[in-house]
């Protein structure tokens, strides 16, 4: 259903070019869950911004495709990129509080986001509480604010705004990041019920145990690029890459004794990244060739990808 | 050996209200802490846990007197600090440090790293010297090293992960046999969060130090504490040894709480739920404060507040149904 070939966002700021994200390349199919995991400044939120072309300045989309349905939209104008936002391809962000407006009532935001693509008021209005009662918003609610909502309560206004229009694909983009982790559950469980009708979810977060828990596929990023890329339980039980293997050894878990360990080194510049391999200064097992070539995204078995010289 | 220990503690804000109802003399406030009794062993972490709104970080900051709490007893090697005047005060403060959460906002980006560690010694009267000597040797066992370069730095060169360093230097540079560490890996990267906790451990280890670790992150909890609290609208529900509290945990809230937390070392169970959210800690629920939440609830959790009561060695819950 979607297919990004080779995507290329740099951000052109004052202290010079930063290359956020290098030839990305992955598809979801319908009713998929694809999780990009990555720390902060990996490219992760990068590449799930210009998948519905909202980069923000200073960057820009410099090369690549990304094809909905087999057309390209970074081809298309504005006026067909408004159409296609919200009705084919919606986005819930982190901070609901950005992309709610704070004079207007919930209720209102709700049947906006339907008759601005068209459906009519009447209509619109009785699919808006049929939506808020889905998200678990209670019937009296609908003329609140968002200010006398809850954080909890106003993502899941803004998962209700997102899945208005049943789009083919929803992004989230560390939506329970400010959350705690009762009601990130429910989050989590609404964004589930939506891909079980039928919705394919791009979701973003730092957390793999996160990704682990709903994901069909996981993409690890790092400096900008996917380094390992296949089904989540595949990933967590078989990482390849020594990054995925160091991530998942330096972050502790609820139910286990393990000791951690943490990575050794900083995330690189990335107005200056390292040659070769960028993760090579910080890999046990880098070799002359790390330093100087970069390695490709293979496919080591059926369905699980790898960027390693040392594995290839 | 207990070195402090927390009796009946609470902590009341009055709430802004109209005229009308202060014509009433009608005073409402919101119980951040509310009745929190328990001890920390010397050595020893002891854990904070609980959602957003659930007053651990005001028992933290109760505790070390930088809140003023409204009622009860915070006892410290012996002493009550609750009835100390200023001067006493200031100096048992040597004794009883805190690591705050944002690495960002608690180092004054206009002093030097080595300034801001050695502020503190020389509030308590050491000279500049011998406190500049001092600085770069608790630069070192922090690991920021070369200590000279990192003495003359400012807090905006430093990534989050060396701020924190600071932070943790700046709090053990006057050698104190309690630490709070109020989400104190909260805002740095997972990757390098390991590193700050194996800081912590290692001071533990050497100093014999105690520490209160407040966190909303259960798997940090179980990495670095030795017994656990977890919280709820103001009150303590459950408390044991942090492995016992994770793998049996009793009370419904801590369960839902433990369950709710992601993992990659087992099949979840989404089946163990609790309802809706955190209410208004100016009106909480009657009886059991989770009543209104809990799917196990009964008449008697309606109208009557349970006890925080021993059910097994060391393993302390406060719920009518277990």
């Amino acid at each position: 259903m979607l297919e990004v070939e080779d995507l290329t966002v740099y951000y052109y700021t004052s202290k010079g070019v930063v290359r956020a994200v290098e030839g990305v390349s992955f598809s979801i199919s319908k009713r998929e869950w694809i999780t990009f995991v990555g720390e902060s400044g990996s490219g992760k939120s990068t590449v799930a911004q210009a998948v519905i072309r909202l980069v923000p300045y200073p960057g820009k989309i410099q090369g690549g495709k990304i094809l909905f349905n087999g057309k390209n939209i970074l081809e298309l104008n504005k006026k067909e990129m408004r159409k296609l936002r919200g009705r084919e391809i919606s986005m819930v962000f982190q901070d609901p509080m950005t992309s709610l407006d704070p004079l207007r009532k919930i209720g209102d935001q709700v049947v906006e986001a339907m008759t601005e693509h068209g459906v009519d008021e009447e209509e619109a209005k009785k699919r808006a509480i049929k939506l808020l009662k889905r998200v678990n918003i209670p019937e009296d609610r609908i003329d609140y604010y968002p200010h006398q909502l809850s954080g909890g309560q106003r993502q899941r206004v803004a998962i209700a705004i997102a899945a208005a229009l049943e789009p083919s694909l929803i992004i989230a983009d560390e939506p329970t990041t400010a959350l705690d982790v009762i009601v990130q559950e429910s989050i989590m469980e609404l964004l589930q019920e939506l891909k079980n009708s039928g919705t394919s979810i791009m979701f973003v977060t730092h957390d793999i145990s996160l990704a682990f828990e709903r994901s069909d596929r996981i993409a690890v990023m790092y400096a900008g690029k996917v380094c390992e890329l296949g089904r989540s339980e595949e990933l967590v039980s078989n990482p390849i890459h020594p990054y995925l293997k160091a991530l998942l050894d330096s972050v502790p878990d609820v139910h286990s004794d393990k000791k951690v360990k943490a990575i050794p080194g900083n995330p690189p510049d990335l107005r200056n990244p390292p040659s070769g391999c960028r993760f090579h200064p910080r890999c046990p097992f880098a070799s002359e060739i790390c330093k100087k070539e970069e390695p490709e995204l293979v496919e080591l078995e059926k369905g699980h990808f790898v960027a390693c010289h040392e594995v290839v | 050996m207990e070195l402090v220990q927390v009796r009946n503690l609470k902590t009341y804000f009055p709430v802004r209200i109209g005229i009308i109802d202060a014509l009433k003399r009608k005073k409402l406030f919101v119980r951040a802490v509310d009745g929190v009794s328990f001890s920390i062993k010397r050595g020893e972490v002891f854990g904070l846990i609980g959602e957003s709104g659930c007053g651990k970080t005001t028992l933290s900051r109760s505790v070390l007197r930088l809140i003023e709490p409204t009622e009860g007893e915070v006892i410290f090697n012996g002493i009550n600090i609750l009835k100390l005047n200023d001067e006493e005060m200031r100096k048992i403060r040597k004794s009883m440090q805190i690591i705050f959460q944002d690495p960002y906002s608690s180092l004054n980006p206009k002093m030097k790293i080595g300034e801001i560690i050695a502020h503190p010694l020389i509030i308590h009267g050491m000279d500049k010297k011998e406190a500049k000597e001092q600085v770069l040797q608790m630069l070192g066992k922090v690991g920021l090293t070369p200590e000279k370069e990192f003495y003359e730095r400012y807090p905006h060169q430093l990534s989050g992960g060396q701020r924190q360093r600071v932070a943790i230097a700046r709090a053990m540079v006057l050698n104190p046999e309690f630490v709070v560490a109020d989400e104190a890996v909260s805002m740095i990267d997972v990757s390098m969060r390991a590193s700050i906790i194996e800081l912590l451990e290692e001071f533990r280890r050497m100093y014999n130090l105690s520490m209160l670790f407040v966190t909303h992150d259960i798997a940090i909890a179980r990495l670095i504490t030795n017994r656990t609290a977890v919280m709820y609208l103001g009150k303590i529900v459950e408390l044991s040894e942090t492995k016992t509290l994770i793998d049996n945990p009793l009370h419904p809230y801590s369960r839902a709480l433990i369950n709710a937390a992601p993992t990659i070392s087992r099949k979840k169970d989404f089946k163990v739920k609790i309802k809706g959210e955190v209410p208004n800690a100016i009106n909480p629920p009657e009886g059991c404060r989770l009543s209104n939440r809990c799917p196990f609830a009964s008449e008697i959790c309606k109208k009557e507040e349970p006890e925080l009561v021993e059910v097994e060695k060391g393993h302390f819950v406060a719920c009518h149904m277990t």
